[in-house]
């Protein structure tokens, strides 16, 4: 008796820590920008959505600030993180995307976040120390910039997106986990680069995310090492774009692809990034073959029979059992699109979804219809039979 | 050189037409990040106007502007524009600039309101070359290397 009583004020105990906790989340993107605005725009709603994502699967408190153009400068920038107030159980997420640069003279591997003036910017890792002197629980610093001196992606598709997402592991990253976690698009000297539907880097970051919230045991360590992957990007004159990531522990470092010249990662390091990266391999290929054509069978299945059950003739309104109903589809098929990382996919469910905006019954089956052919096509070339 | 599709879509009607025959093109010398200034270009600062460039010299550069293949357009760099030189293309009241960012390998068409960047990777060492000639005094331009 004692021990469940025990417990059960452990439980209580635990479930009121846990619920009093907040995820700041600090997004600063420069939106404005004449050639990535775009590319950023999309990283801020990608980034927004996750953040909202986290906030729900962990029970944590969201604190939201968004800092964009034309607020976005230099001292906006300065005060937003200075304004960080975090409680020592605290998560802190600072996300950076927009240009960024380093000198000759940048002493740490980490970029500048580029702001007009003063020169040289705002260093990246100056953010970092004032985060560090309010001691949050977890900080989390993602920069998506580049690390280049100023002086397409080829993305793999994700098998486990049809796993579902365990809340648990989103508790087990942001709520329970203590550390610091930073990195950046781009090791120094290297650009980084913006896509259509966000930066390079920022989209590999979200589907390792989306990767390990679904994963059996979810860890940090594996989640950077597979978002810092390089990134194949074919430019004459930078085939590849590659992140660096910091992981560390209190006063210990447990894992890290630094890059950087003067203190290059051990062999060992470079050994355990490595068996990380080849362990996610691993699991998806296992899962590839064992599972992916059952689940995708069953999803085109359901398609299908969800596209006969849609009559033209049906009348549709906002908040409807119906609309309700396709909502909660549409709901399923961007998590899927998410983790699964391939435009074409992205750009259908975003139809999908404009099509239900608009009630627009005739719209929706059609962009059914795409993702029906999408998937059976995604069988195909995994070479299912269904 | 007939430019294709592509860099007429990139450059505009306009502009294009002011690029391909100009009667003049000068280089100046702008800073890259100082901000506001009175005497600008595109809110850069004029540090040194520079030479006209003689009829090889617009030729070379005309030729470097027209070809496709001196364009990436398919990445984008999350690099800022850093120009330290301005091509300052006139043909008869219109005006039309080039910016050249060593850092970054991006250059910026400006003209008529509208304003294009584009990254100019394959043509760094053409563009370097031509901006040593130009500015042979200049330690900073001397310097430029294969690499930004």
């Amino acid at each position: 008796m004692k021990r469940i009583i025990v417990a059960a004020l452990f439980a209580l105990g635990l479930s009121s820590s846990l619920s009093a906790q907040t995820l700041h989340f600090l997004i600063v993107a420069d939106t404005a920008d004449q050639s990535i605005g775009s590319s950023v725009i999309a990283d801020l709603e990608n980034m927004q959505n996750k953040a909202r994502e986290i906030a729900q699967n962990t029970g944590m408190r969201l604190n939201l600030k968004v800092l964009k153009s034309p607020e976005f400068n230099y001292n906006s920038t300065l005060a937003a993180v200075q304004a960080v107030n975090p409680a020592s159980n605290d998560t802190v997420f600072f996300y950076y995307s927009g240009h960024g640069y380093r000198t000759r003279e940048t002493k740490t591997q980490w970029p500048n976040l580029y702001v007009k003036t003063p020169q040289p910017g705002l260093e990246f890792s100056k953010v970092m120390q004032i985060l560090e002197s309010k001691n949050p629980r977890l900080i989390i610093a993602l920069g998506d910039l580049c690390n280049s001196f100023s002086d397409q992606s080829s993305r793999s598709t994700n098998s486990r997106a049809f796993a579902e997402i365990q809340p648990q592991n989103y508790k087990k990253l942001f709520l329970q986990y203590a550390g610091r976690v930073y990195a950046s698009g781009s090791k120094p000297g290297q650009y980084s680069f913006a896509m259509d539907d966000g930066g390079a880097f920022t989209n590999q970051f979200l589907q390792a995310l989306a990767n390990e919230v679904r994963a059996d045991d979810p860890s940090w360590k594996r989640l950077m090492a597979v978002a810092t992957k390089s990134i194949y990007i074919g430019s004459a004159d930078q085939k590849t774009q590659d992140p660096i990531f910091e992981l560390r522990e209190g006063a210990t470092t447990v894992a890290n692809v630094t890059q950087n010249p003067t203190n290059p990662p051990s062999v060992q390091e470079q050994q355990e990034i490595q068996e990380v990266v080849q362990d996610d391999t691993e699991e998806q290929e296992e899962y590839q073959e064992e599972e992916l054509c059952g689940d995708l069978n069953k999803l085109v299945t359901a398609m299908k029979e969800l596209d006969t059950a849609l009559k033209p003739n049906m009348r549709m309104q906002r908040g409807d059992k119906l609309y309700q109903a396709l909502e909660n589809f549409n709901t399923a098929m961007k998590g899927v699109a998410e983790g699964y990382g391939d435009r074409k996919l992205t750009r259908e469910v975003r139809r999908l979804d404009s099509s239900l905006m608009q009630t627009n019954l005739g719209s929706y089956k059609q962009s059914l219809k795409n993702l029906i052919d999408y998937f059976s096509g995604v069988g195909k070339q995994q070479g299912c039979r269904f | 050189m007939e430019p294709t599709q592509k860099v007429k879509q990139f450059l505009g009607e306009k502009m294009l037409k002011v690029l391909q025959a100009p009667d003049s093109v000068q280089a100046i010398q702008i800073e890259p990040r100082t901000g506001v200034s009175l005497e600008n270009i595109d809110g850069f600062k004029i540090l040194n106007r520079g030479p006209m460039l003689s009829g090889d010299q617009i030729l070379w550069l005309k030729s470097l502007i027209m070809d496709e293949k001196s364009y990436d357009f398919v990445n984008v760099k999350r690099h800022p524009m850093d120009p330290v030189i301005a091509y300052q293309f006139k043909k008869g009241t219109d005006t039309v600039h080039v910016l050249v960012s060593f850092a970054g390998n991006l250059w910026q068409f400006s003209g008529f309101d509208q304003k294009s960047i584009e990254d100019n990777d394959p043509v760094r060492a053409s563009l370097v070359a031509l901006a040593k000639e130009l500015f042979p005094k200049d330690k900073e331009i001397q310097a430029l290397g294969d690499k930004p």
